[in-house]
């Protein structure tokens, strides 16, 4: 008889809250993905959706809750940071460093094994190898959206925080990311997505969690697709 | 760890040196800054023979610190374009290889500045240099206290919006005592005056340089955060 393990929680939020000038960004958020986990994260603009994958990230200084990466370890360790990979609004590339000397230098920020090779694997798979030479500024904008993906992965972190990922890449980065997102999930690592277009992402079934003027109010599984006028169509699961 | 350490600091020296031997965006306007600078005074002042070498001393150092107070927001520009301060932030490296690798950066400016305006005084006023080696570790000992604070503080108007506005005034009072030591000691070693209290000022420079530097490795981590 085979027993189903429960997979490992990898990230965890507990009573998260963040003000920015006095306002009020983020309040009691309580959240957590394990192993295999994909979530989107929904909202309108100013919701928190950023704000709160930087408190998941470690990006900015926690001012409330707490945020547990892996093993009970604080998100603010060093060690820890190994462990997550945040794919911000900005490209975070250098503009006078080629890609792949920018990518480089993130893989040795990180400590990667053999940094090179991994790079040139990275570059590969992201289909950057004819642009690996390339400055940034000479870059579409949907290649640079896939340098700085890349730039933010390089470290293979398991889990994945993609600010607004999919702005500036075409049908075919969609689908490309799609992919890695789908292969990342099923290897065992988790991806929390926050994105205004549910559509590019309706085939990844996704836990949908919505965020209103920085409070969780909604959590469903996404079960189906876009509905005829334009909204994806979602059904709440028990 | 230390290698680590090391390691660390080396790749981003290395990533800085790149960036600015592409760029050109800080030494050239060091130079020609601080050219401009010993030009205007070192033709425009009438001084008597006997005061060039105390005078040298003090108008090498203004130099160096007008010039490096105006290019030192340049200095971490690169880092705050599209956000590579925040990613630097984030690396799993202690915050003092960090310090470290953009202190030596801002030193190596600074050092080039101070050869060809020290150079251009010496030669323009016929000074001869008795002691070149103290000579020497005054201007290391000044430097590395100079670009120790002012690493610091470009951090924190790096990761600061409207943060240049603050460098002035917050770093020329703590530039003060290393300009007002350096500046005498160089005078002194210039007019090859009193040993003994060349040997006094050097020390109050190696003491300042210690204290900015331990400063500076406790203090960049929090001088890092946006």
């Amino acid at each position: 008889m085979r027993v189903d393990r429960p997979s490992p929680t990898l990230i965890q939020a507990a009573g998260l809250a963040h003000s920015i000038s006095g306002r009020t960004v983020l309040s009691g958020i309580d959240f957590a993905m394990n192993a295999g986990d994909c979530v989107l994260i929904l909202g309108p603009n100013g919701a928190g959706k950023t704000t709160l994958l930087k408190c998941l990230g470690g990006a900015v200084r926690l001012q409330a809750g707490s945020v547990i990466v892996g093993d009970d370890r604080r998100h603010s360790d060093r060690s820890t940071r190994r462990m997550v990979g945040l794919v911000a609004h900005e490209s975070r590339l250098y503009e006078h460093l080629t890609i792949r000397e920018n990518l480089l230098f993130a893989a040795r920020m990180y400590q990667v094994r053999r940094p090179a090779t991994h790079v040139a694997r990275m570059l590969d798979d992201s289909g950057l190898v004819h642009a690996a030479s390339a400055l940034p500024v000479h870059l579409s904008r949907g290649m640079l959206r896939r340098a700085a993906i890349a730039r933010s992965l390089v470290h293979a972190p398991q889990v994945w925080l993609l600010d607004e990922p999919a702005a500036g890449l075409d049908d075919e980065g969609c689908r490309w990311l799609e992919t890695r997102i789908r292969r990342h999930c099923r290897e065992g690592g988790c991806c929390c997505v926050t994105t205004h277009r549910r559509d590019v992402f309706e085939t990844l079934r996704a836990r949908c969690l919505q965020l209103r003027q920085g409070r969780l109010v909604a959590d469903r599984r996404q079960v189906s697709g876009v509905a005829t006028s334009g909204e994806p169509a979602h059904r709440e699961v028990a | 760890m230390i290698r680590t350490g090391v390691l660390n600091w080396w790749w981003v020296l290395q990533k800085d040196l790149r960036i600015e031997s592409r760029a050109w965006r800080v030494w050239p306007r060091l130079v020609a800054l601080g050219l401009s600078i010993t030009f205007l005074f070192g033709y425009g002042l009438a001084l008597p023979p006997s005061l060039l070498p105390t005078i040298a001393g003090s108008l090498c150092w203004i130099t160096v610190c007008l010039a490096s107070l105006l290019t030192l927001s340049e200095n971490n520009m690169s880092e705050k374009d599209h956000g590579c301060w925040a990613a630097l932030s984030q690396y799993p490296v202690a915050p003092s290889s960090v310090f470290l690798a953009k202190l030596t950066a801002h030193a190596i400016g600074l050092a080039i500045l101070q050869s060809v305006v020290a150079g251009f005084l010496l030669v323009l006023w016929e000074i001869p240099v008795v002691s070149p080696l103290r000579l020497l570790s005054v201007m290391l000992l000044g430097n590395l206290a100079l670009s120790a604070i002012g690493t610091v503080v470009g951090a924190v108007a790096t990761g600061t919006r409207n943060g240049q506005g603050i460098l002035a005034l917050v770093l020329l009072p703590l530039w003060i005592p290393v300009l007002l030591g350096a500046a005498k000691a160089t005078s002194l070693i210039l007019s090859d005056e009193d040993a003994e209290q060349v040997w006094r000022w050097t020390q109050f420079l190696a003491a300042c340089a210690t204290v900015y530097l331990a400063a500076g490795i406790m203090l960049f981590e929090f001088a890092m955060e946006e």
